[in-house]
């Protein structure tokens, strides 16, 4: 008997692990972020209207991120907003990435505030046809994302216009997975994973931990005060503190529900 | 609005502990032993990628509790489970799970127990940094593992069912999060095999 709990004990499982986009694992500072079409881009390459495109942001959010308990991030999305400076053909370069700049001089797509997605057609922005589109989070205020830019890849020759509306639907997700601070895993069943697979459902375990590293459920309350905000020290790292709020309204539950017990049965 | 609900939700909760406290509150019938494999939002993880869809993870957990009389055939059952930390690439990650659970327990029958109660599920990941070289478009970049210990709390309602063999017993438990809000309701589930030693 204690030979079998000891390898039953043993027995842990081996998986992959989710990766973030840099090395000091950069979130929003709310977690409540709003994702937008930006209003005067143009996807006629690859085949849609910018309504098309942003009726499939709400599946990519409610479908994958949103459903998450143990990570407090709410993507909502926003809608159109008001045109970013070359969104629609300039370079998108990370603010650290100084050559990007450099070669990219006036076309360099201006930072946003929040999520905002758009077509672009410069190609030196996907290096190659196959590449569905590019994320980068191009405004920071300090070790934060403030803003990210998602560009579809509507080149000429862009494939992303022979995927299904399915297949769309997680290309975004994915792209919203890197816009909210994750890298890609080696796990196939993961949505960061570096490719589009056979069929998406869902979110894969890798995801699903990433997100809830980077946005901690922290004041849960059965779901009621999952919109409540993160405690983070100063730099911006999530706190560990003593979960007062859930014991409080675990132990009521409980109590509540052993009195209602005992009522009853007076009754 | 909704702390101030929670906050009086509490303190009348530990009023109503405190008169509930009798001798017999505190002379408990049983410690019991919990070996079981814990499975993680049933139904909602995918986990190949033709669209499969996780229904069963092996996790190996181990926990321990208490059996309080508390009136008829109902019982007070604290408890507390370790879901043993998952190893990740490397040890890059490690994940652990910890159930502060309380449930209340009913015995219908001699060899049934049903439970209703809660836990608060306590999702620790500690990561030890590092980077990797992954695919990327057509080129490769370079990612980073977590470097922080973080820690996500949830309040879950749980039920359970338990069939009991003399000083055995073997348990499906369930946990829903996030019960009042639809969009974040996920269900997870252990498998127990329970030992009680009677005191």
């Amino acid at each position: 008997m204690i030979k079998f709990i000891i390898l039953f004990l043993t027995l842990t499982s081996l998986a992959e692990a989710y990766t973030f986009n840099n090395n000091f694992e950069s979130s929003f500072k709310d977690h409540n972020v709003k994702v937008y079409v930006d209003e005067l881009t143009t996807c006629a390459n690859v085949g849609m209207t910018i309504y098309e495109l942003n009726d499939l942001i709400g599946p990519a959010i409610d479908k994958y991120w949103n459903r998450v308990p143990t990570s407090n991030l709410r993507l909502k999305s926003g809608g159109f907003r008001s045109a970013t400076t070359n969104i629609n053909d300039g370079r998108l370069c990370a603010p650290t990435d100084d050559d990007c700049i450099t070669t990219a001089g006036a076309t360099v797509i201006a930072p946003v505030e929040e999520i905002i997605i758009a077509c672009n057609t410069e190609g030196l922005n996907f290096g190659g046809d196959n590449v569905l589109a590019v994320t980068i989070p191009n405004n920071f205020s300090g070790k934060k994302i403030s803003g990210a830019v998602i560009v579809i890849n509507s080149t000429l020759t862009s494939i992303f216009s022979t995927l299904s509306k399915a297949d769309k639907i997680g290309v975004i997700s994915h792209e919203i997975g890197h816009a909210i601070g994750l890298g890609h895993t080696d796990d196939s069943a993961a949505l960061m994973y570096y490719k589009t697979v056979n069929q998406r459902k869902a979110l894969g375990a890798d995801d699903m931990r990433g997100v809830s590293y980077l946005y901690p459920m922290q004041i849960d309350g059965f779901g009621l005060l999952g919109g409540c905000g993160t405690i983070t020290n100063a730099r911006g790292t999530p706190l560990e503190k003593f979960p007062f709020w859930q014991m409080g309204a675990s132990l009521a539950v409980m109590i509540l529900l052993s009195e209602l017990l005992k009522l009853l049965k007076r009754s | 609005m909704f702390r101030k609900i929670l906050l009086t939700l509490t303190i009348m909760a530990l009023s109503t502990a405190a008169f509930s406290a009798s001798d017999s509150f505190f002379n408990y019938k049983a410690i019991y032993f919990n070996l079981g494999t814990h499975t993680e939002f049933y139904n909602a993880v995918q986990n190949d990628d033709s669209g499969g869809l996780r229904k069963f993870d092996f996790a190996p957990t181990v926990g321990i509790g208490l059996v309080f009389p508390a009136f008829e055939n109902w019982r007070y059952l604290p408890e507390f489970n370790w879901v043993l930390p998952k190893t990740y690439e490397e040890s890059n990650i490690i994940v652990n799970t910890f159930m502060y659970r309380f449930d209340m327990g009913y015995d219908p029958l001699e060899w049934l127990r049903l439970r209703i109660g809660t836990s608060i599920i306590h999702l620790n990941q500690h990561g030890r940094g590092g980077k990797a070289t992954m695919r990327n478009g057509n080129e490769t970049s370079t990612f980073y593992y977590p470097s922080e210990n973080r820690s996500s709390l949830n309040n879950t309602f749980d039920l359970g069912v338990e069939t009991l063999f003399n000083e055995y017993a073997i348990r499906l438990q369930t946990y829903t999060y996030s019960i009042l809000k639809k969009e974040q309701r996920q269900l997870s589930y252990t498998l127990f095999f329970t030992y009680y030693w009677e005191n």
